[in-house]
C-alpha cells in the first residue's frame, strides 16, 4: 500500500501547485484589461454626469467624447497591430461601443468581451500548464507506457515478438536463422551470447550460420584494425592515427567476440597506442580521458 | 534418334571456370569414367569471367554456357494474348514461390507454345502490372525498386534456363538444386531425360546463409525483430531458391548426397524418401596410402589445406595456433592453399599473424605442386571451416594416415567418428565447435603431445577411408546409377512434333 499512498500525496501536492500557478498566470495575463474597463466606464460616466448637471455644453461634450474615443482607438489600433495581443482588440471593441453609446456602450462591450477573454486565458493556461507539468513529471517512455495501458496506443503484433535469446534457444529453424541474421545486421556486444548459443545448436544449418556470422564480424573488426595499423605505421607522428588505432582495438576487445586473454591483450595494446598519442599531443584531453578509462578497464580485468 | 552425349552435367557458378570443391569433384567424376561422354552446362552471369581454370577431360564433348541475366526477347504480346499472359504470370510466380513440378512443366510448355520472352513478360505494360501485383502479394513493405530488380533477375533467369538449347543426353546429372537443378528439371520435363541430382551441401541452406549476411539486400525498419512474417527482400530470394529445390526434388528420379545428415534437410525441403541415396566422395586410396611417412626429426607440425577464404575460417586456425604455442612451444603450422580468390581476406590473415606475433610458427605456402609431400611430413591435419560437405583434403590426409582435428561441419564428424553400420570402429581425430580457437588449440595439443593416441587415430582414419571413401567403390556407385537411369531413358521426341504442337495451340 505504501507506494499508492505516496503516489496520492504526490498528486495532491502537484494539484495545489498547478492551481496556484494557474491563478497567478491568469492575474498576470488579465491585469490591465479590467483596469482599462474601469477607467473607460469612469471617463464615460463622468462626461455624461458633467453634461447632465450642465458643467459641459453639449457641443463640448460631443467634441471631447469623439476626440477621446478617436485618440484611444488610434493608440489601441497601433498596439494591436504591433503585438497581435487579442486583449487590445477586446479593448478596441469596448472603445467602439462606448463611442457609439457612451457609458452604456462601454458597459455592454465590457460585459461581452471580458468573460470570453477570461475563458480563453484560462484555457490557454490550463493547456500550457498541463503540458509543462507532464513534461516535468514523466518522461516519454512513461507517457508511452501510460498510453499503452490506457489502450490509446497499440503496437500491432507486439505479443509475437520474442527476445533473440529466446528465439535462438527455443525457436523453429527458420526463426533461429532469422535471429542470427538480425544479430549480424544489428550487432552489439550483448548479442555475442546469441551467436555462441547458435554455435551449439543441434541443427547444423544454425551452427553454420552462427559460425558464418561470427567469422564475418571478426573480419569487420580485423579489417578496421588493419586499416588503422597501416595508417599509424605510415604516419606515426599523427596523434589521431594512434587514437584511432586504440579505438579500433578497444572496439574489438569490447565486441564480445574474443576470448578473455585476446581481449586483454588488445586493451593492453590500446593503452600503449593512447600513451603514444598523449606523448605526441599532451594537450588532447579526450585522449587523456580515454587512456585513463582504458587503464581502469585493464585493472578491472586483472582484478 | 542418336544422342549427343551420355551425361549432361549442369554446374552452377563453378566448373570449368572457378576452382573449388565442387569443380574438382566434377572433374574427378568425369575422369573416373572415361567410357562415358559428358556435356557440361556451365551456369553463370554475363559479367563473370569465362577463362577456364580446369583443363577439360578428353571425354567432355562440349560446354554450353547458360547466362542467367541473358534471355531471348521473344515476340510482343497482342490483345488476344491477354488470358495466356495472365496464366504465364501466374505460373512464373508459382515457380518463384511455391515450386511445384507440374506447374513448372506447364510453364515450360506455355513459353514454348507462345514464344514469349523478355519483351512480353518483363518489358511490356502487362509485365509491369504483373510485377506490381506480385509485389503487392509477396512483399508490399519492401521498396518497389528493390523488388523490381529482384523479380526481373529471377524471371530472366527462368527464361534463360528454359530457352537454352540443350544437347540430347541419356542422363542429366545436376550438381546441386538451384539453377543447375532447374536446367536438369527442364531437361527432364521438356525432353524426358532421366534426372540424377547430387547435392554436396544443401543449396537452400547455403543460400540462406549467404542471404542472412548479405549487405546488398534491403533491410526494413523491423529488422531488429524476429517476427512470424519476415518482410525482408531476402525472403523473396530464399523462397525462390526453396521453390527451385522443390521443383528439382519433384522432377529428379534419384537424389544423392554424401552423408546422412543432409538427407534430413532434403526431406524437410520436400524430397521423397524413396529417391534418396548416399554416395560419398571417393579418393585414390592406393595413391595416398602407399606413401611412407617422413620419419626425419622435425618440429611438431600442423597442416591445413584449403583456399584462404572466409568460409575456411583461417582466422580461427591462426588464433588456435597462437594459443597452441603456449601448449606446444615449438609447434609449426603450415597453410597450403591459393590466396587469390579473396586477396583482402588473405591480407587480413597475414596481418593477424603479425598482430599475434606468430610469424615464426606459421608458413603460408600458397599453391603447391604436390600436396602429398606435406601430408607425409605432418603430424596432424586441422580443418577450421565453417561450412563443408565432405572435404576431399580431409579424406586424402586420412588416407595417408594423419590424425585430424576438424570443426563440426558437413560430414566431418561422420568421417572422424564413424557412422551407423561403419565396420571400422574408433575415432580418427577430434571434432570441435566452429569459431572456437581455444577448443581447436586444446585438441591439437592433445594429439601432438600423445604419440600413441596420434598413431591410433591415424590407423583408424586409414582403414575407414580405404573401406568407405574409396574412389573405385564410389565410381561403381555412380556408374550403377547412370546405367539404371539410362535403362529408363526414352528417345527424345522429334523436334517436328514440337512445332506441330505449337501450331495446335
Amino acid at each position: 500500500m505504501k507506494p499508492v499512498v505516496t503516489a496520492a500525496r504526490q498528486v495532491s501536492r502537484h494539484d495545489i501547485v498547478r492551481v496556484v500557478r494557474q491563478t497567478s498566470r491568469l492575474v498576470r495575463r488579465m491585469s490591465w484589461l479590467p483596469a482599462f474597463v474601469v477607467v473607460l466606464l469612469g471617463w464615460q460616466a463622468g462626461l455624461l454626469f458633467a453634461l447632465l448637471v450642465g458643467w459641459l455644453h453639449p457641443a463640448a461634450y460631443v467634441a471631447i467624447h469623439i476626440a477621446g474615443c478617436l485618440a484611444l482607438a488610434a493608440c489601441l489600433w497601433r498596439l494591436n497591430a504591433s503585438t497581435k495581443d487579442d486583449r487590445y482588440s477586446a479593448a478596441l471593441q469596448m472603445v467602439a461601443w462606448s463611442a457609439l453609446a457612451g457609458p452604456f456602450g462601454a458597459f455592454v462591450a465590457a460585459a461581452i468581451a471580458l468573460p470570453s477573454q477570461l475563458r480563453s486565458s484560462a484555457l490557454h493556461d490550463t493547456y500550457t500548464d498541463d503540458v509543462a507539468a507532464d513534461t516535468l513529471a514523466i518522461g516519454p517512455a512513461e507517457r508511452m507506457h501510460i498510453a499503452l495501458l490506457d489502450r490509446r496506443v497499440r503496437i500491432e503484433g507486439a505479443s509475437r515478438i520474442n527476445p533473440l535469446m529466446d528465439v535462438i534457444a527455443d525457436g523453429a529453424q527458420a526463426e533461429k536463422l532469422e535471429a542470427l541474421g538480425v544479430s549480424y545486421r544489428k550487432y552489439e556486444a550483448r548479442l555475442s551470447a546469441v551467436l555462441r548459443r547458435g554455435l551449439q545448436d543441434s541443427d547444423a544449418s544454425v551452427r553454420v550460420l552462427a559460425a558464418t556470422v561470427m567469422s564475418k564480424l571478426h573480419a569487420k573488426f580485423t579489417a578496421k584494425l588493419g586499416d588503422c595499423q597501416t595508417e599509424a605505421a605510415a604516419k606515426p607522428t599523427f596523434a589521431e592515427n594512434w587514437r584511432n588505432l586504440a579505438e579500433a582495438r578497444m572496439a574489438y576487445a569490447e565486441s564480445g567476440l574474443l576470448e578473455a586473454s585476446r581481449a586483454h591483450a588488445l586493451i593492453e595494446s590500446a593503452v600503449e597506442d593512447l600513451s603514444r598519442a598523449t606523448e605526441i599531443d599532451p594537450a588532447d584531453q579526450a585522449v587523456i580521458g580515454r587512456l585513463s578509462l582504458a587503464r581502469r578497464q585493464l585493472s578491472a580485468r586483472r582484478a | 534418334m542418336a544422342t549427343d552425349t551420355d551425361i549432361l552435367l549442369p554446374v552452377e557458378g563453378g566448373y570449368p571456370y572457378v576452382l573449388g570443391g565442387v569443380g574438382s569433384w566434377a572433374d574427378g567424376l568425369m575422369r573416373a569414367s572415361p567410357q562415358l561422354t559428358f556435356h557440361i552446362v556451365a551456369i553463370g552471369i554475363s559479367a563473370q569471367s569465362r577463362r577456364r581454370s580446369f583443363e577439360l577431360p578428353p571425354n567432355v564433348v562440349g560446354v554450353t554456357d547458360v547466362l542467367l541475366d541473358v534471355c531471348p526477347k521473344g515476340r510482343a504480346p497482342t490483345r488476344k494474348d491477354a488470358d495466356r499472359l495472365q496464366r504465364i504470370f501466374h505460373l512464373l510466380e508459382d515457380a518463384l514461390t511455391v515450386g511445384d513440378g507440374s506447374t513448372f512443366e506447364e510453364l515450360i510448355e506455355q513459353i514454348r507454345v507462345t514464344g514469349f520472352g523478355q519483351t512480353a513478360l518483363l518489358d511490356s505494360r502487362e509485365g509491369w502490372r504483373a510485377m506490381e501485383e506480385a509485389y503487392q502479394r509477396l512483399l508490399p513493405n519492401c521498396p518497389l525498386l528493390d523488388f523490381f530488380w529482384s523479380w526481373r533477375f529471377l524471371v530472366r533467369s527462368l527464361l534463360a534456363v528454359m530457352s537454352t538449347p540443350l544437347p540430347n543426353a541419356r542422363v542429366c546429372h545436376a550438381v546441386a538444386t538451384g539453377f543447375a537443378g532447374m536446367v536438369a528439371s527442364y531437361a527432364k520435363l521438356a525432353e524426358k531425360v532421366p534426372y540424377l541430382l547430387t547435392e554436396h551441401g544443401i543449396y537452400t541452406n547455403e543460400r540462406r546463409i549467404e542471404l542472412a549476411v548479405a549487405d546488398w539486400l534491403f533491410e526494413s525498419g523491423a529488422g531488429g525483430y524476429v517476427t512470424a512474417e519476415p518482410i525482408e527482400l531476402r525472403t523473396s530470394w530464399l523462397n525462390a531458391f526453396k521453390a527451385f529445390s522443390r521443383i528439382s526434388y519433384s522432377a529428379a528420379d534419384v537424389i544423392t548426397t554424401q552423408y546422412r545428415a543432409n538427407q534430413n534437410f532434403q526431406r524437410v525441403d520436400g524430397a521423397c524418401s524413396d529417391k534418396l541415396r548416399i554416395v560419398p566422395n571417393g579418393i585414390d586410396v592406393a595413391k595416398f596410402g602407399s606413401i611412407p611417412h617422413d620419419t626425419a626429426p622435425r618440429r611438431p607440425t600442423v597442416l591445413m589445406i584449403g583456399r584462404i577464404v572466409p568460409i575456411k575460417d583461417v582466422r580461427t586456425f591462426i588464433m588456435a595456433v597462437a594459443l597452441l604455442k603456449d601448449l606446444v612451444p615449438n609447434v609449426v603450422a603450415i597453410l597450403i592453399g591459393p590466396e587469390d580468390e579473396d586477396p583482402e581476406y588473405a591480407a587480413a590473415c597475414h596481418q593477424l599473424v603479425r598482430q599475434l606475433d606468430i610469424e615464426s610458427s606459421m608458413e603460408f605456402l600458397g599453391r603447391v605442386p604436390d600436396v602429398k609431400k606435406y601430408l607425409v611430413a605432418s603430424d596432424v591435419l586441422a580443418l577450421s571451416s565453417i561450412s563443408e560437405a565432405q572435404p576431399i583434403a580431409m579424406l586424402e590426409a586420412a588416407a595417408t594416415g594423419l590424425a585430424i582435428v576438424s570443426t563440426d561441419v558437413g560430414s566431418c564428424k561422420e568421417i572422424l567418428e564413424g557412422f551407423e553400420g561403419d565396420p571400422v570402429k574408433g575415432c580418427g581425430g577430434v571434432v570441435v565447435e566452429p569459431c572456437n580457437p581455444k577448443a581447436m588449440a586444446e585438441a591439437l595439443a592433445k594429439i601432438l603431445l600423445d604419440d600413441a593416441l596420434r598413431a591410433d587415430m591415424a590407423e583408424v582414419m586409414r582403414r575407414r577411408v580405404a573401406s568407405y571413401y574409396n574412389k573405385d567403390r564410389v565410381k561403381g556407385l555412380y556408374e550403377g546409377l547412370y546405367a539404371e537411369l539410362m535403362a529408363q531413358s526414352v528417345p527424345p521426341a522429334d523436334p517436328k512434333s514440337h512445332d506441330q504442337h505449337q501450331y495446335n495451340h
